[in-house]
């Protein structure tokens, strides 16, 4: 067990209130980050763990204030010293990585410009020998042939290498204490387990004590030593990692526990008349160059796909960004153009109706996109939203049945009926992503392509949206086909799995066969990479 | 038939203006409604500074309405002169003129400085004994009601006591009105007051005044500046107004079906606005507005009155003007409408089979609002400044209209001698300067509440 010694940096009863309205955004938050150990800061988004970073730091913006407290590193406080020592500490004695890499690297400086820098701030180190130490940092944190990446800009590298870059300029000054907001969220499942790896092995073999900020549980199972739960500006549940799995004592906490896959429930899998199949579809771009604006090659988004989705099925498309799985599902839409290859929908060829043909079918196929916040009119009432399917698909309703029609729409997705006069930035993600769903039934379609329906909302609030959309299928025999990046979500949600890579569909089959026995090793590098509640 | 026999004489700019008032109020009317709109407007009036400002700019669109509001009088028969038909005054009079009280209509011979009493240039003149002199005249309509050995000044200011007591008279009633029928409004009213009552007061003291002494001096022609200054608001008002509502149809149209439809449309769009913008706009100004005076000067039959044939040339101005200056509002709509068409609710309402129409209509076009807002009152007081370029190179306003542009030109040239004449560019200055950062301190306003970027970063914060 670690004895007080270790313990770099202590955040004593951290209170933050907004300076308008004097409400509390941390209500007395305590912790200790301890050497070699990685302290896991969870919470859904608002619950105040990047305000709790960023206040013992002193970098809040201006519209909050701390109130109390003490953040400690050894025997200093940090909120007593002047702006001036503030600055030397960050850096050379605490080290931030954040969320978004490429945001926080500069564009039009080399990559190893950028870590030399932040070396010649703090040490004497120059010419030759700060080269080699940048060097030997890139070598660190993992990056391929560091002597080269040097003078490599930001753009030229993938978003991993991007992050690890962030990390070779936070521990550049070698720093005691590195905090770690989301550092893994905005990259791909199987990078992300990657960077976490980096960060755990620093963190041994330089003693680090590392704050790191999720609300990824799976990276939390994964990555962490201790967790602690935030909700509502105040931990609620403090404990170590193995304790906090196998024993949680919040409800909230098992909420948060109970969104990890469960990889041994699947769904059984009938077999049905297929409502969708694809042929060997492709979507391809070209790309044009000259004056004359001539096609010179084309960008293959989607390959050669094919697959068959049954009434009344979930069919999960996975995959990473870029992988071509929503192009694939703009083009069932008619949204995007077929190059080749035949869609039939009950059998009639869709692939490539005019806009006027493809009426009909509008009415059937409907869809529900990944960001809710842009997926509505923002100066339309919700009442007018649902309603614009019905009126444009001429369902002939008059403005009283309408009206019901939409009331008992808002009822279905647990919804109040009073919210169709409201406006869209009246609710939360997750109501929102409600209504969507609700404008995608009001047509009662058979088919709704799901694109990425979670990937936008929190945790806890994803199961909820999750089980609505089986209830709905049990309901109205509506079937899915699901695009997720997100392997945890499909075993519970899904029949069929198919796996996309680089506009291929590199694997498919039922979701027990893909999840439990993957052929292709990109599949089997998914599945490695999500986080499991059991890792043995 | 009394004396005060009127004709009521509607100018082309005189209609457009009108007629814009109504089509703003409607949309204001009806935009009432979007709470969000609603909510960004109630932030720019719950500041001082936006409740100064906008009656500040308020005040200038009034008195150029007043000025719009034009008549002939009719001409008393000729003595001797029997007949029933009426002749009407060749000079068009403004509603705004009969309010000034005959400022305009006291001439002097030429240039006096601002309180003069005599002429700032010597004259010939013959004294009691029919002796020739040459010495400074004293002026006709300044400091008539003196007696030999009073002080100007002191005189000036009792003048000032007088005005400034009926203008605060009046003042309090008006405020005190609004009061009545505001009391409970959540929005800081009495910065507007302060401004209205400064106005008021000045606008008393100034009419006032203007009996006794020539405020602001007199011009080469002798006419009073203060006044020349005050009808070189209609000019501007009108001018940032007109132009801009010629702007907006063409920008917004192509610039939402760029941005929509993309492809060869796109093609064509960029086409026209890089190839427009390429060329030198004061060059393609001057040569369309000297290409239009041509036009007029060949066409005298079609203008009854002189003011009619000014007028034609500045609603061409403002054509111009609109014309030319479309292209940096059409790209940021093609920009922004770019954006939007790729947003969930766009494609969500293609996946509806929404027509075309209805999602320009109901999806893009209430989404690119804020711009044009932004936009409109951003150019504005460009387009104020642009006039007093355009006039001052010789392109700009019919000399014959009044206009800021004109009085700058006027007055360059008196600039280098020695006494300077600084007054007629002070004039035009002290009201151009007054409009300009009035709007231009709004529109920061506006942009700080409507921009979708300054917006999300509060909410984030």
């Amino acid at each position: 067990m670690s004895t007080s010694a270790d313990i770099r940096m202590r955040i004593e009863n951290l209170k933050v209130r907004l300076s308008e309205t004097g409400e509390e955004i941390l209500k007395g938050v305590s912790l200790e980050l301890r050497a070699g150990k990685i302290f896991a800061l969870v919470g859904e988004s608002g619950s105040g763990k990047s305000v709790t970073s960023l206040a013992a730091m002193r970098l809040l913006p201006e519209a909050l204030h701390i109130t109390e407290g003490a953040v400690k590193v050894g025997e200093q406080d940090l909120f007593d010293l002047p702006e001036a020592r503030m600055q030397s500490v960050r850096g050379r004695q605490v080290a931030m990585i954040f969320q978004n890499a490429m945001s926080a690297l500069n564009p039009v400086q080399t990559v190893g410009q950028q870590v030399a820098e932040t070396l010649k701030l703090h040490t004497s180190l120059r010419g030759d020998s700060l080269r080699q130490r940048v060097v030997q940092l890139f070598a660190e944190v993992g990056i391929p042939e560091p002597d080269a990446r040097f003078s490599f800009y930001p753009h030229q590298l993938s978003g991993g290498q991007q992050q690890r870059i962030m990390i070779a300029m936070a521990l550049a000054c070698e720093p005691d204490i590195l905090i770690a907001d989301e550092p893994t969220t905005a990259l791909d499942v199987t990078i992300q387990e990657q960077v976490l790896k980096l960060i755990r092995e620093l963190t041994r073999s330089r003693q680090l004590a590392v704050l790191l900020i999720t609300h990824d549980m799976g990276v939390v199972r994964n990555t962490a030593d201790e967790v602690a739960v935030m909700y509502q500006g105040n931990i609620i549940e403090r404990a170590g990692v193995e304790e906090f799995f196998h024993n949680p004592r919040e409800e909230y906490s098992k909420r948060l526990i109970d969104a990890l896959p469960d990889l041994t429930h699947f769904q059984s899998v009938a077999v049905e008349e297929p409502l969708l199949q694809l042929d060997e579809v492709k979507v391809h771009f070209p790309i044009r160059k000259g004056v004359l604006q001539r096609v010179v090659d084309y960008t293959r988004a989607v390959d050669g796909v094919s697959l068959a989705i049954g009434r009344g099925e979930t069919y999960a498309l996975v995959g990473e960004s870029g992988s071509g799985k929503s192009t694939l599902g703009r083009a069932i839409l008619n949204l995007e153009t077929v190059s080749g290859g035949n869609i039939r929908f009950k059998g009639d060829a869709i692939g490539s109706l005019a806009r006027r043909e493809m009426l009909p079918y509008r009415k059937l196929i409907q869809v529900i996109f990944q960001n809710p916040f842009s997926s509505m009119n923002p100066r339309m009432t919700v009442g007018d939203i649902i309603a614009e399917g019905m009126v444009s698909l001429g369902l002939g309703l008059t403005a009283s049945e309408q009206e019901e029609r939409i009331g008992q729409l808002l009822d279905k997705v647990q919804l109040r009926r009073e919210y169709s006069q409201r406006y869209p930035h009246e609710f939360s993600g997750g109501q929102l992503q409600r209504i969507a769903i609700a404008r995608a039934l009001a047509v009662e379609p058979e088919l709704i392509i799901c694109d990425e329906p979670t990937s936008a909302l929190d945790v806890s609030i994803r199961s909820e949206v999750l089980g609505l959309l089986q209830e709905l299928q049990r309901e109205f025999g509506v079937s899915y086909l699901f695009i997720t990046h997100d392997l945890s979500i499909v075993p519970s949600l899904a029949h069929h799995v198919g796996v996309m890579q680089a506009g291929k569909l590199v694997e498919q089959g039922s979701a027990e066969q893909i999840l439990t026995a993957p052929q292709h090793p990109y599949t089997q590098a998914l599945l490695n990479s999500v986080p499991r509640l059991d890792p043995e | 038939m009394g004396a005060l026999e009127i004709k009521p004489l509607v100018l082309w700019s005189d209609a457009l203006i009108y007629m814009l008032v109504v089509v703003l109020v409607v949309f204001f009317y009806r935009l009432r409604n979007d709470p969000q709109t609603r909510e960004r407007w109630g932030q720019v009036f719950s500041s001082r500074l936006g409740m100064m400002t906008f009656t500040v700019i308020m005040v200038y669109v009034g008195v150029a309405l007043l000025d719009s509001l034009h008549f002939r009088k009719a001409l008393p028969n000729p003595e001797g002169l029997e007949s029933t038909e009426v002749f009407y005054d060749n000079k068009v009079t403004s509603v705004l003129d009969v309010m000034l009280d005959g400022m305009g209509d006291r001439f002097e011979r030429t240039y006096s400085a601002p309180f003069a009493l005599k002429s700032f240039e010597k004259s010939n003149m013959v004294d009691a004994q029919g002796n020739m002199l040459r010495d400074y005249a004293f002026l006709t309509h300044a400091g008539g009601h003196l007696a030999s050995g009073d002080n100007k000044w002191t005189d000036v200011l009792r003048l000032s006591a007088i005005a400034l007591a009926w203008g605060l008279a009046g003042a309090a009633i008006i405020v005190g009105l609004q009061w009545f029928f505001l009391r409970g409004s959540i929005y800081p009213w009495y910065a507007s007051w302060a401004v209205q009552t400064a106005v008021i007061c000045f606008a008393v003291w100034l009419v006032y005044i203007s009996h006794f002494y020539h405020v602001l001096g007199t011009d080469q022609g002798g006419t009073d500046v203060a006044f020349q200054s005050i009808k070189g608001i209609r000019t501007g008002v009108l001018l940032g107004t007109l132009s801009t509502l010629v702007m907006l149809p063409i920008a917004v149209t192509l610039g939402v079906s760029a941005g929509y439809f993309k492809g060869w449309v796109d093609d064509v769009v960029q086409y026209l606005y890089t190839t427009l913008s390429s060329i030198p706009g004061i060059l393609l100004i001057a040569a369309s507005v000297l290409l239009f005076q041509v036009y007029i000067d060949l066409n005298p039959d079609f203008f009854s009155v002189g003011m009619e044939k000014a007028d034609a040339r500045f609603i061409a101005l403002c054509f111009i003007l609109g014309l030319t200056s479309w292209s940096s509002l059409c790209r940021l709509i093609r920009a922004e409408t770019l954006k939007i068409s790729q947003l969930g609710y766009v494609q969500a309402a293609h996946a509806f089979g929404v027509s075309h129409t209805r999602i320009l209509g109901r999806h893009i076009l209430p989404n690119v609002v804020h711009i044009i807002l932004i936009t409109f009152v951003l150019d504005f007081s460009a387009l104020v400044l642009a006039e007093a370029v355009l006039s001052y190179i010789g392109v700009g306003i019919d000399p014959s209209m009044g206009s800021w542009g004109n009085m700058i030109n006027g007055a360059r040239s008196e600039l280098s001698r020695e006494p300077a004449i600084w007054w007629t560019l002070t004039g035009a200055f002290f009201f151009m300067f007054l409009l300009v950062l009035a709007a231009n301190l709004f529109s920061d306003l506006v942009r700080d509440a409507f921009d979708p970027r300054s917006t999300a970063g509060r909410s984030e914060a």
